[in-house]
């Protein structure tokens, strides 16, 4: 515990070695280091699959679960740990909304503006809302490709046919929008 | 496909995003073993998709952090204040009763060697688990440290070979602080160009070299954006260099305009 208690009271944020390493050993305070700072990105990515907030309440136990009792096939040299536990979110949450309806996607496409509304109420991480701005530096057109491929889980092939433009555009628009995150955020 | 060629083709963003297929995400998982530079190139790309989802984050009802840690094993550390035995009362006469008691501290011993040699096997291992992890990741540093190590030599000896014609490109009236270095191999034809000193280029936009040969400009590539040491294309016969800012992926002809640096050979 050691280690973490005294990253902790150094009030720094997270640092992924030192997190690995508590994890594996299981402690109660490994998981609520965890929780406190990994919780609304999950919960947020699990919301935007979703859009329901039932449903993701139960995804979000469901994805914590998952990473704390597969935590050993984490492997440091393919992603990074933060990465790792959002693919966990996301393809848990994309599984769920694929079992729970067969009906088509156009469904979603009526809740688009659920994730707008539910930014705004005040349960917003706070951390979130200064970042939230810097998306509005994509495009209309970049943003609804990433929010294809990496909140309902379109392949590129899928991507495309939905938007009607051919597959290298899905790429370059992904790439265009990527690049635009990475100078904002990075 | 080269990696420079992979790195713009816009496939690992879709790695990154878990939108590739199997066979495709193989290839990647295999090339970036090789590859050092795609490697970091798809950190940088996780890092941009990690803030993509941060600036989503939602805190969660507080209620839920109770209901999951219930649902999760958690490591504890025993304490050894066994309560039991003082609730055992029972009449027996003489010395059953002192054959009892004894029979039940030796259980209590027993028990509690047992759970304390439990618990330290545990801690121990969480140990040993940790200090392995340790061991990986500086494994990685050194790996990572002799690639870089590999790569500063291959730059040395390019800049230092005498075969090397060292060529400086001066700023020109669009960026007049700019510099740029090409080294040309007068054997291979091989250019290398150094562009720590361009301004660093917006996200849609990339520098690309050119040659001049019989006063017309030849395209020696585009520069990557993430290493300022680049081989580029083979020439002959040039008789100066150029740099222009393109968008991304370069273009088959120079914008003048934006001509940042040249120099003759």
């Amino acid at each position: 515990m050691g280690a973490l208690t005294r990253y902790l009271e150094q009030g720094k944020k997270y640092d992924e070695e030192l997190l690995y390493i508590e994890l594996k050993s299981k402690s109660k305070k490994a998981f609520e280091y965890l929780y406190d700072n990994y919780s609304p990105a999950l919960y947020g990515v699990i919301l935007n699959v979703l859009r329901d907030e039932e449903s993701s309440n139960d995804a979000l136990q469901e994805v914590f679960v998952k990473i704390w009792n597969n935590f050993d096939s984490y492997d440091p040299l393919k992603s990074r740990l933060y990465t790792w536990m959002l693919n966990i979110a996301r393809n848990h949450a994309i599984d769920k909304l694929r079992s729970k309806t067969t009906a088509d996607r156009k469904d979603l496409k009526k809740d688009k503006d659920f994730v707008q509304t539910h930014g705004t109420q005040p349960e917003q991480f706070t951390d979130g809302i200064g970042l939230r701005k810097l998306i509005d530096h994509l495009d209309e057109d970049q943003k609804v490709v990433i929010d294809l491929l990496y909140f309902q889980g379109f392949t590129q092939v899928e991507a495309a046919e939905e938007l009607n433009i051919p597959l290298g555009t899905v790429k370059s628009r992904v790439r265009i929008a990527i690049h635009k995150l990475r100078k904002y955020f990075v | 496909m080269n990696i420079k060629e992979i790195i713009e083709s816009g496939s690992l963003e879709l790695y990154v995003m878990g939108a590739l297929t199997p066979e495709e995400t193989k290839e990647i998982d295999g090339l970036r073993k090789l590859h050092p530079e795609l490697n970091e190139e798809i950190h940088r790309i996780e890092d941009a998709m990690i803030a993509y989802a941060d600036s989503h984050a939602v805190k969660p009802k507080e209620e839920l952090k109770e209901k999951i840690a219930e649902k999760l094993n958690f490591s504890v550390k025993l304490d050894m204040e066994s309560e039991m035995v003082d609730s055992i009362s029972i009449q027996m006469p003489g010395i059953y009763r002192y054959a009892a008691a004894a029979s039940i501290a030796f259980i209590i011993a027993l028990s509690g060697t047992t759970f304390y040699f439990n618990y330290q096997y545990k801690e121990t291992s969480n140990q040993l688990a940790a200090l392995q992890s340790e061991k990986t990741q500086l494994a990685n540093q050194v790996k990572y440290l002799s690639g870089e190590s590999d790569r500063v030599k291959g730059e040395l000896a390019i800049a230092s070979s005498p075969a090397s014609k060292k060529i400086a490109l001066q700023g020109t009236k669009v960026s007049p602080d700019s510099k740029a270095v090409v080294y040309w191999d007068a054997a291979s034809h091989t250019t290398y160009v150094n562009s720590t000193n361009l301004p660093i280029a917006a996200a849609d936009k990339q520098y690309q070299l050119w040659a001049i040969v019989d006063g017309k400009p030849v395209d020696l590539g585009v520069i990557s954006k993430d290493s300022a040491f680049n081989t580029m294309k083979q020439v002959e016969n040039a008789t100066a260099f150029a740099i222009t800012l393109e968008p991304l992926g370069g273009k088959p002809t120079p914008t003048m305009e934006a001509m940042y640096v040249m120099g003759g050979v």
